[in-house]
């Protein structure tokens, strides 16, 4: 069940949230067992099979975590040792073992077939038992079945701490309904289920073409591969911090803080700006636990450049079992390296207007680029793309009259067999009537666009570029600021009040969300 | 404006929403599948679930099955039933494909062992021309099994028909309710002005000729044109595997399976390659036995037989089972109709 189903927004969301409040009234723990298990059943929804792991895992955890509150230090630290090892042991089976075993046999790479959450579930736990193991603080079973099993961060995040969540779920004045939460939640989730439908989705059949066109070695023009890249990284922009803002709403209605995971990212001046930016949580969970420990043992300048691009090949590789990946974050960590010797060799002081636009351009670009690797089928796509960003995709082929109504290949819509979508009329419509009205040739948009970008394409990332730079981010507006990364990123215009003209708006907001999820790939087929 | 107010209220708008989905899709059912239907008969019934719940209301009545496309409505159903002996269930559902007749069979089979009950014939009507094309089965709202068949949660199959926002097709039911309701009021009307019988004669055409009140014609349906589907067929190697498993299911379970290949018209005929035509002719008799009737010289000569340029009428439908299960009562000419059956089944 995803946040933006229609099962879930008016079938389980309301049952769950009264079901909470009203044993709240009776029974704080009671409101925690239920919430619990309607969130198993919201992972069960997946593939009910499978909820026996985070049960499982949940269950060991605890064991360990009480074990290690209990141990004498030595003993601790080898409980935190082997509770870590399980965890990643168990990440490793399901989403890294055949990515492994491709490297020793040299077979191909099958993508795995992970476990709901898996990947987040375990960062929850492995921050969990190292927090255990430092602070050593009496943990109630209940409560941490929650904490690890909330469904609004479940799935995708953010990466909860048991220092930030643990005392909300033991404040028992959480409990009560918070109206100003409630409004404040409802408003959240309205904007992130906006961002994820209305505009990471319209650019998804976009960015589909390019990428694939370029898995099949297909010519790709320069500024189709671009396009494709860019409307990538916007798609999935709003795609995740619209997911991150639901479960932050979601979290609010339950009376609940989550910490935002992202805060204007693609505004960022420069790459380290960007990472404390973008997926927030998770970022902390690789400085936290990954790039610390590994500078606490080993310092001095190299070191330094080596533990930063050892932390961000494992932050490549957490987001996916392929080779792509771990160039994806080697990259980043290289960008990230220049980034370092540009600020040491500049000196401190405040960048001009026109360096903080330069800089900004070029960490654009920057991750714009590495969008290649991360959203390419493999090493071969995404080096295609690569060199079609040069302008060495290949020539794209003339198709005649491609562009004439009712023979062309654009005509027949994007989707394939009986399955022209809106949004691919629209490609088609825009090209073909810029055509027909002389606006463009044929060959201009050809040669431009291949046969993998379109008008509409341009314009549609264009749109929600402008969008992604120039209006405020959600919780720019709502004033939302749990689990901030630093406060140097907000747009002062557009702030959210309980106004009725805000009602109105997030109500209209709504509407057209749900028109849009709520919407069928209609078939027509009369009967003769 | 309180929190309290601003909560209540967006939620109340957010159901008053849900409601008005819930509430257009019950009352205008698009798919036929709540017999509300305010605006009449639907024009995108989902005949699937519809011949799966017609079926269900008498199955103990049944003990032949008929599959096919649209096409095999045009086949007499109680000339098969008195020459095969056997009550027939109707499962011709529009685009229609052998896809959609094994998980039928399946569950029949299955139904019919626990009622202790024999199934005796399946005939399957095959389309050459879209044998290998991509199903619809399951794809859209009116080509959707039912939950019994396909295993679905029945929660899952009833609520996706309560809350599906399907805009397009609500305005052509209400546009095509309210034109029928103009055309019956400029009747009414013109009954009343009661002219003389020239006039009449003449207001009767304008008021309920075709030409007035035309039944919509067939969308487009979003295929790709005839010549690259017959290229295409991106699910032919898996439909010919389905019909496979769906002659071994009959064998197994004692059932007399007929397949034939639909004839097609000249029109038809002419956007495809023959060799390919014929190519999946033989494919599928090296699986099951086919009696092919897409090569007729004299259908060819008799364009008046068909419906359009993709239906039949009903006498070559009675033709194709007199020369299958021969019938001396009708004299069905030579060369329509031939049984093909290949040794390396």
């Amino acid at each position: 069940m995803l946040f933006n189903s229609p099962e879930f927004i008016f079938l389980f969301l309301p049952v769950v949230v009264l079901l909470h409040f009203t044993l709240a009234a009776w029974s704080v723990n009671a409101a925690v067992v239920a919430t619990t298990i309607s969130s198993l059943v919201f992972y069960a929804w997946w593939n009910p099979p499978f909820v026996a792991l985070p049960v499982v895992s949940i269950l060991a955890n605890f064991w360990i975590a009480r074990r290690m509150t209990a141990a004498k230090p030595d003993a601790a630290r080898y409980l935190l040792i082997a509770g870590v090892a399980a965890n990643l042991a168990l990440l490793c089976y399901f989403k890294y073992s055949n990515f492994l075993l491709s490297i020793i046999d040299g077979r191909k790479n099958i993508p795995p077939n992970v476990p709901l959450a898996l990947s987040f579930t375990t960062f929850v736990q492995i921050a969990f038992l190292v927090h255990v193991y430092k602070r050593r603080p009496t943990v109630d079973f209940s409560r941490y079945a929650l904490f690890v099993a909330f469904f609004p961060h479940l799935i995708a995040g953010p990466i909860v701490r048991w220092n930030s969540l643990g005392p909300q779920l033991a404040d028992r004045a959480r409990y009560r309904v918070d109206w100003n939460n409630v409004a404040l939640g409802l408003t959240i989730f309205t904007f992130g289920l906006a961002k994820k439908v209305l505009l990471a989705d319209s650019l998804a059949p976009h960015v589909a073409p390019v990428f694939d066109a370029a898995a099949r070695g297909e010519a790709v023009t320069a500024l189709a591969a671009w396009g494709a890249s860019c409307a990538f990284i916007v798609q999935v922009f709003f795609d995740f911090s619209g997911y991150s803002e639901m479960a932050v709403g979601i979290g609010l209605l339950f009376n609940f803080r989550l910490p935002m995971n992202f805060a204007a990212p693609l505004r960022a001046p420069n790459m380290f700006d960007l990472w404390r930016r973008w997926h927030i949580t998770l970022s902390r969970f690789f400085r936290d636990f990954v790039y610390i420990p590994l500078s606490l043992r080993h310092s001095g300048t190299l070191r330094h450049a080596i533990n930063l691009l050892l932390t961000m090949v494992v932050a490549g590789l957490w987001h996916g079992a392929n080779w792509t990946f771990v160039i994806w974050g080697a990259y980043l960590g290289v960008v990230l390296l220049i980034n370092q010797a540009w600020r040491a060799l500049r000196g401190p002081g405040r960048p001009t207007a026109a360096g903080r636009f330069l800089g900004w351009l070029m960490t654009f670009i920057a991750f714009v680029f590495g969008g290649a690797f991360f959203r390419g089928a493999d090493i071969g796509a995404s080096w295609h793309l690569i060199k079609a960003m040069g302008g060495f995709g290949g020539t794209t082929r003339l198709a005649g009259s491609a562009l004439a109504p009712g023979s062309s290949d654009l005509s027949q819509g994007s989707a394939g067999f009986g399955d022209t979508t809106l949004l691919a009329d629209i490609v088609r419509d825009w090209d073909l009537w810029a055509v027909q009205h002389g606006y463009v040739t044929e060959q201009f948009l050809r040669a431009w666009f291949g046969n993998t970008w379109s008008i509409a394409a341009t314009v549609s990332t264009l749109a929600a570029l402008v969008i992604v730079l120039f209006v405020p981010d959600t919780m720019e507006i709502v004033g939302y600021r749990e689990g901030e990364a630093h406060s140097d990123w907000r747009r002062s215009f557009l702030t959210w009040r309980i106004t009725p003209a805000w009602l109105a708006a997030m109500a209209a907001l709504f509407a057209a969300a749900f028109l849009v999820i709520g919407r069928v790939n209609e078939f027509y087929y009369y009967q003769f | 404006m309180r929190a309290r107010n601003y909560a209540l209220a967006f939620v109340a708008s957010a159901a008053g929403l849900f409601i008005a989905v819930v509430a257009v899709n019950l009352a205008i059912d698009t798919q036929g599948m709540f017999g509300t239907g305010l605006l009449g008969q639907p024009l995108n019934p989902n005949t699937r679930y519809q011949r799966f719940v017609d079926y269900q209301s008498a199955s103990d009545r049944y003990d032949g099955l008929l599959f096919g496309s649209s096409r095999a409505l045009d086949l007499p159903l109680e000339e098969l039933q008195r020459m095969k002996g056997a009550s027939f269930a109707n499962f011709a559902v529009q685009f229609g494909l052998i896809t959609d007749d094994l998980p039928i069979l399946e569950y029949v089979l299955r139904e019919k062992t626990t009622k202790r009950q024999r199934l005796q014939a399946v005939f399957v009507l095959l389309d050459v021309d879209s044998f290998g094309a991509e199903p619809k089965t399951n794809r859209f709202l009116q080509t959707m099994l039912a939950p019994a068949v396909t295993g679905e949660q029945p929660l899952r199959f009833w609520w996706r028909y309560l809350t599906a926002i399907q805009v397009g097709t609500w305005r052509k039911e209400i546009v095509r309710a309210w034109k029928r309701q103009r055309s019956e009021e400029g009747r009414n009307a013109s009954a009343a002005v009661a002219p003389g019988p020239a006039a009449q004669e003449g207001t009767l055409v304008a008021g309920a000729a075709p030409a007035v009140v035309r039944e919509p014609q067939p969308e487009p349906w979003g295929l790709a044109p005839l010549s690259q589907r017959i290229t295409g067929r991106p699910d032919y190697a898996r439909q010919l595997r389905v019909l496979r498993d769906l002659s071994r299911l009959c064998q197994g379970n004692g059932v007399q399976l007929f397949v034939a290949a639909s004839p097609l018209s000249n029109e038809e005929a002419a956007k495809y390659n023959p060799a390919e035509l014929a190519r999946v002719v033989d494919d599928v008799s090296r699986i099951v036995p086919v009696w092919d009737f897409t090569n007729s010289q004299w259908l060819a000569q008799h364009p008046e037989l068909w419906s359009d340029s993709r239906h039949f009428k009903e006498e070559v439908g009675r033709l194709i089972l007199a020369r299958m299960f021969g019938d001396a009562a009708v004299a069905v000419p030579a060369d329509f109709g031939r049984l093909r059956a290949t040794a390396s089944r």
